[in-house]
């Protein structure tokens, strides 16, 4: 008989841990799933890169929206001639006048973002216009600035 | 005994797997969910760039815009100042609506190709009111002690994503 009951009350004890388990085990798989599925995604952040660039760019060159005619991009972020590409033109809106100063040389971005889809692993491109004025000899020019950045494509960033 | 032990048995066993099944159903609809959502915000829409982009330009637009050197006819002769001047002209007395009108649409018509709406408004009061509203263009705005300005600049054209293949 007393081995009957402790028998019963094992087998009580078994399905109870049983039943904690098939409870827990779903949320467990749930959660590593959840969480694994989020931090394993990969997300291309080349666009938002592209847009910091250009601000930085911008904000580099422009004091106020004069820029001054001796402006280079090369002094505005640090380039390693790989990674990023960047031009920006000005035009004169009250004379012939235009200067462009590019990054360091990258043909194979520039090329990249000139073709845009046209060619497969194509970088991420933004193109920007704004009204600015040209500093030159002294007085301000009414003009148009135009900003071309490129992001590489790497595995690191998509 | 062994009949009522058996029945409550099975039910015991019924119950656990409707639980599990149900347990299941909801982890794996939360599953779904969440996946969902975390792909529906983390995803950057080139909507989103082009937006920020077109806000940015118009801001700096804005700035070289108020600095701009013009010449006006003011009190019987010729002067010379700057947009921001001849806009505190026209809002004092209106006279020089013509002369701001004409010098705001030579520049933003030759920089964004006609594809803007500037607005520049004191209070209530509209000053200028250049080009058409457009549902798919971004604002910059830019609120100065004597009056606001607004610069709306349409998504096709300017500043523009190109987008690249991933």
């Amino acid at each position: 008989m007393i081995h009957g009951k402790k028998a019963q009350a094992i087998s009580k004890g078994v399905m109870v841990a049983l039943k904690i388990l098939f409870i827990i085990m779903p949320i467990i798989l749930f959660v590593a799933l959840t969480v694994g599925s989020v931090f394993s995604s990969k997300q291309d952040v080349r666009p938002l890169e592209a847009v910091l660039l250009s601000k930085q760019i911008l904000d580099c060159i422009s004091k106020q929206g004069i820029i001054n005619e001796t402006f280079d991009v090369n002094s505005c972020y640090l380039d390693d001639g790989v990674s990023y590409y960047a031009n920006a033109t000005i035009y004169s809106m009250d004379s012939q006048f235009s200067k462009s100063s590019t990054s360091k040389a990258n043909t194979e971005l520039e090329t990249g973002c000139r073709l845009g889809n046209i060619i497969s692993k194509a970088p991420s491109c933004l193109n920007q216009t704004s009204y600015v004025l040209i500093s030159r000899a002294g007085r301000l020019e009414k003009g148009k600035l135009e900003i071309l950045v490129g992001v590489k494509k790497y595995d690191e960033n998509i | 005994m062994m009949r009522i032990s058996k029945r409550g048995q099975s039910g015991e066993a019924i119950s656990l797997t409707v639980t599990l099944v149900l347990v299941l159903i909801l982890l794996v609809s939360f599953y779904f969910v969440i996946k969902f959502v975390s792909i529906s915000h983390s995803a950057i829409s080139p909507e989103t760039v082009t937006a920020s982009t077109l806000k940015i330009s118009g801001e700096e637009s804005l700035k070289a815009y108020l600095q701009t050197p013009v010449t006006a006819y003011y009190g019987g002769k010729n002067m010379n100042m700057t947009m921001y001047d001849l806009i505190m002209l026209t809002k004092s007395n209106g006279i020089e609506k013509t002369s701001l009108e004409s010098y705001s649409q030579s520049i933003f018509d030759r920089t964004y190709s006609g594809n803007y709406h500037l607005s520049i408004n004191s209070g209530e009061n509209s000053i200028i009111d250049l080009g058409k509203d457009s549902p798919f263009g971004t604002s910059s705005q830019l609120s100065l002690p004597d009056f606001n300005l607004t610069l709306q600049i349409y998504s096709a054209t300017a500043p523009q994503e190109i987008p690249g293949k991933i």
